[in-house]
């Protein structure tokens, strides 16, 4: 529900929906980047570790 | 010297900074809905501005961070200079987007609050305004310079001259009211000339500016341990290509 304001209504929301859209987008793309460097690094290490699979070829 | 070494080191970084990256960003998001939350259901109209003082709670502490956050990168990108420590490159990268969201901020706020009180939404001629545009193109050239570099290191070095170079913008803004015509008015925070007067202006400034430092600290660390994380996986991605 938005807040009785006697006057400057549209500018005041306006002005609060701008702060609450820029920095929560600010928030949720650094969460989700540094998340999936995590997450990119964590399968690069994993691969690395992994030990190789036996090659198949004449006995 | 031996702090400095220490902070510098990217191991020591990540195993201290988590608990801190999460508890910043939480913090920072905490204040900030709480102080939204009184700006539009509690704190009563000003009475000289009216409601429009409502949008000063959130303009000023976002011009504040933006002039702030400038100077912790532009003192990052000064050690990244001198001592080529990679964790102060990192430190001054990661700021560099925070920064200009809270510069971006600091405009449209402003400008929405201008057309009410000064009948206007822009005013190019007027000095402060057009520095703090300026401010905004710093900081986008400052992460451009970031993605269009081939090599790290090169982007480190040409960033941090960038970043030094228009640290000279900082008091060319603040000093702007004072030293030519302006329409922005002069600096009155501190002064019995400030235009918003109510009793909940300092508990309202408070709640933002704090509730912003926290959100720039929890998020600047964030995007710092992405930025190690993707230096470690590239290194990887590097040594598997030539070692197989």
């Amino acid at each position: 529900m938005l807040p009785e304001v006697a006057k400057y209504g549209p500018y005041i929301y306006s002005a609060y929906g701008v702060a609450i859209v820029s920095l929560a987008g600010i928030v949720i793309w650094t969460v989700i980047r540094s998340i999936n460097a995590k997450k990119k690094l964590d399968a690069l290490e994993a691969a690395e570790l992994k030990p190789d699979a036996p090659k198949a070829g004449p006995q | 010297m031996d702090a400095l070494s220490a902070f510098s080191n990217p191991h020591k970084f990540m195993a201290v900074s988590k608990p801190f990256a999460w508890g910043f960003t939480i913090l920072g998001v905490a204040m900030v809905t709480w102080g939204i939350y009184q700006g539009l259901y509690v704190v009563p109209p000003d009475y000289q501005q009216g409601d429009a003082a409502k949008i000063m709670f959130v303009h000023v502490p976002s011009s504040w961070l933006s002039l702030f956050i400038y100077l912790f990168m532009a003192g990052a990108s000064f050690i990244s200079f001198v001592w080529r420590s990679p964790l102060a490159d990192i430190c001054a990268k990661s700021c560099a987007p925070i920064g200009a969201v809270f510069t971006a901020l600091c405009l449209i706020t402003g400008s929405i609050w201008g057309k009410p009180m000064w009948g206007t939404w822009f005013e190019w001629t007027d000095p402060r305004i057009a520095l703090v545009v300026v401010l905004l193109f710093v900081y986008v050239a400052y992460m451009a310079i970031w993605s269009v570099m081939e090599t790290q290191q090169k982007a480190a070095r040409a960033a941090a001259i960038l970043c030094m170079v228009g640290a000279i913008n900082l008091p060319l803004i603040h000093y702007s009211v004072e030293w030519w015509n302006s329409l922005h008015q002069a600096s009155s925070f501190m002064s019995d000339k400030s235009m918003t007067s109510s009793a909940y202006k300092w508990p309202m400034y408070l709640t933002f500016t704090l509730g912003y430092l926290s959100l720039f600290g929890g998020l600047t660390l964030l995007n710092m341990r992405a930025e190690v994380y993707q230096r470690r996986a590239e290194m990887l991605s590097q040594r598997k290509m030539v070692f197989g």
